[in-house]
């Protein structure tokens, strides 16, 4: 929840930026008319969210779900986002996706090493990295674990 | 250009964007895609809101400055932005003369 009233404001460098990039160069914007535009986009965000809720709310759901949020632009009249958000989407959930999977490969690939080099008589300190020869490690005896440090 | 950029992750906060949603009474959970989809949309609205309110000025034969009176227009002019009207107050010139 909001505590202060600038919490719902939307970085103005952010808008800036959105404003100049939308523009053909050359094309002088107030500071008022700046900062009208971010919080315009405030006030756009409510409204969405709202009409977008009614439409969570009338199918039962407590989740607002991204079906919700293009239905409420289509009331609103601003049909025209809904293609390009609908690829933008898929290009989003499959970026999240690949990322998931990559952390899973790196975390299968991680333990099939140590596994490994279990099988071949050696443990890897978790930290460092660092093979540790098991003989020599019995040396040490009296359940000391040199803990290397860098 | 146009392409890569939509199709670049969004510039705008999601944390920030999901506190105004939250901040919307009853709203409780917000999806993640919820939530991309509501950061892209409102980046595509203030370039929409660029653009036109540059065009209104430009009825006007001035396409080098955007300004605020531009943007006024708009939401008077223009049936999507109606929701502003309320950060839109109507500008009344005064004129003083002696009747």
């Amino acid at each position: 929840m909001a505590e202060r009233p600038e919490d719902l404001n939307l970085p103005n460098a952010v808008i800036s930026r959105i404003i100049k990039e939308a523009l053909p160069e050359g094309v002088n914007v107030s500071k008022e008319a700046r900062s009208a535009i971010a919080r315009s986009a405030s006030v756009f965000v409510l409204y969405a969210t709202s009409c977008a809720k009614s439409f969570a709310v009338q199918a039962k759901r407590k989740t607002l779900a991204a079906g919700d949020v293009l239905a409420a632009l289509e009331e609103m009249e601003f049909e025209q986002f809904v293609q390009s958000l609908r690829d933008s989407l898929e290009v989003y959930k499959k970026e999240i996706k690949g990322k998931k999977e990559a952390s899973e490969q790196r975390k299968r690939n991680r333990v099939e090493v140590t596994v490994e080099q279990q099988a071949d008589g050696q443990s890897v300190d978790a930290e460092t990295g660092v093979m540790v020869d098991e003989g020599e490690e019995a040396e040490y005896g009296g359940g000391v674990v040199m803990e290397m440090e860098n | 250009m146009e392409e890569v950029r939509n199709h670049k992750s969004v510039l705008l906060p999601l944390s920030r964007v999901k506190l105004i949603m939250k901040s919307s009474p009853g709203v409780s959970y917000i999806g993640l895609d919820a939530l991309y989809v509501m950061a892209k949309s409102t980046e595509m609205f203030v370039q929409c809101m660029a653009q036109h309110s540059l065009l209104e000025g430009a009825n006007g034969g001035d396409v080098k400055n955007l300004s605020y009176g531009n943007l006024a227009q708009l939401v008077q002019n223009n049936k999507s932005f109606q929701f502003l009207a309320g950060l839109y107050p109507h500008r009344v010139n005064l004129v003083f003369g002696v009747s």
